[in-house]
């Protein structure tokens, strides 16, 4: 198990953060994630690769975290997303207007995003993991990647 | 083929996902008259940015954090059979600690979406009922109640003591969506736990010195305080209650006391 989590940690933390943009809570999505896969390794589906069944728990509870977000209510006191000091910690490692671009796809265009570039899947594994088929996903990514170009443009991000 | 399904192909071209037949019709696609070759220029460059951003370290602990807390749930699930889910959770607690969400200065949230959302190991669908029972918690004594009338029926907000523990319960009924919101600034209490949940709460969320709770139809809930660290109970002070429905404010009342 703790190999598991050695291997893992770091491409799954990465993709959830992605996902929810906030440190604290990719952590914890993290945990959760890897929490499941040892609850519920003797339900492990073989179709899968170990990897993708482990992205597909982590996408599921990042989605999951992100529909909570919207029953609740901030309150007196709660800190803001981008506010603690792993997100700031965070926040100075990655370009922001990246970030704050890909929160402003939809979960289902983030994810497949997330799973191309910050879990480094191919169609077949983002289509397993998602649920789609192999045709969506890289109808879902053309989608994604010229919402994402003209958001960038509208911000004044460009990559040289 | 339609347009869009070739523009598909320049997007799969970037992730190595063309096969022999879709890169013929990509290379015709570009040398054919139209914007295919903006259009590439354009995902090439979101392509470069994402494939810029740098990858994250994990915070230091969290392997720590998450293999102490599988150990803790295999010594949890070798507890004999019969032994309830909240004591395997919190074996030195009593039932009315059953569900605890401990409140400090960061937020604890449960949310009872309904019937299929999930708190703690069972589904809220299990959680309505009585989580802790009248008779086996102490006596109570009531402090101070605010009652108010929505919809031709009645809701109660009480704070009772019971083993000089104060508790607040809130106990609501009506038709619509009810939004009940309890300040204790000022009365050197913060909630707790929730000890008690029945009926359908929406969401009920626990923050420093607050409690927000979302309800519709008619729902029951217990709310363990404590005394707040550091925050002593001023002068004459009172909880303040607000009760809203879409926006609009209702109810606005206090419960007062000694406690």
């Amino acid at each position: 198990m703790e190999t598991l989590v050695e291997a893992l940690q770091k491409p799954v933390y990465n993709s959830v953060y992605r996902m929810l943009g906030n440190a604290e809570e990719a952590a914890d999505v993290t945990q959760t994630t890897f929490l499941k896969v040892f609850e519920n390794i003797q339900r492990f589906n073989p179709k899968y690769r170990l990897f993708s069944w482990t992205y597909r728990i982590a996408v599921n509870e990042a989605i999951d975290r992100l529909k909570e977000r919207e029953w609740t209510r901030p309150l007196k006191g709660t800190p803001a997303a981008n506010d603690s000091p792993a997100d700031a910690t965070a926040a100075s490692q990655l370009s922001r207007e990246l970030q704050s671009t890909l929160m402003k796809l939809s979960d289902e265009h983030r994810a497949v995003i997330v799973l191309r570039y910050f879990g480094d899947r191919n169609y077949r594994e983002i289509g397993l993991i998602l649920d789609i088929p192999e045709k969506t996903v890289k109808s879902r990514l053309f989608s994604a990647r010229q919402q994402l170009k003209s958001l960038l443009e509208k911000h004044g991000v460009h990559s040289s | 083929m339609t347009g869009r399904d070739r523009l598909e192909l320049l997007s799969a071209a970037l992730d190595g996902e063309l096969d022999e037949a879709d890169r013929a019709r990509l290379d015709a696609l570009l040398e054919s008259p139209g914007n295919a070759s903006e259009v590439k220029a354009g995902l090439e460059r979101v392509d470069a940015l994402l494939r810029s951003a740098p990858v994250l370290d994990p915070p230091e602990t969290l392997k720590s954090r998450i293999m102490e807390e599988a150990g803790r749930r295999r010594k949890v699930s070798a507890q004999p059979p019969g032994t309830s889910w909240w004591r395997q959770l919190f074996p030195g607690a009593g039932i009315r600690y059953a569900v605890a969400a401990s409140a400090g200065a960061v937020v604890a949230a449960v949310i009872i979406n309904g019937e299929d959302q999930v708190i703690g190991p069972i589904s809220a669908t299990d959680v309505t009922g009585t989580l802790a029972p009248e008779s086996e918690g102490p006596r109570s004594n009531i402090v101070d109640s605010y009652e108010f009338s929505r919809d031709g029926t009645e809701s109660l907000i009480q704070l009772r003591l019971a083993d000089d523990v104060p508790y607040l319960d809130i106990n609501s009924d009506a038709a619509g969506r009810l939004d009940i919101s309890v300040d204790l600034q000022g009365t050197g209490l913060e909630p707790n736990a929730i000890t008690h949940i029945e009926g359908r709460s929406r969401s009920i969320a626990l923050a420093d010195q607050k409690i927000l709770l979302s309800a519709e139809g008619r729902q029951r809930t217990s709310i363990m305080l404590r005394n707040s660290d550091g925050a002593q109970r001023t002068d004459g002070s009172s909880i303040a209650l607000e009760v809203s429905s879409d926006g609009k404010l209702l109810e606005q009342g206090t419960i007062a006391g000694n406690w």
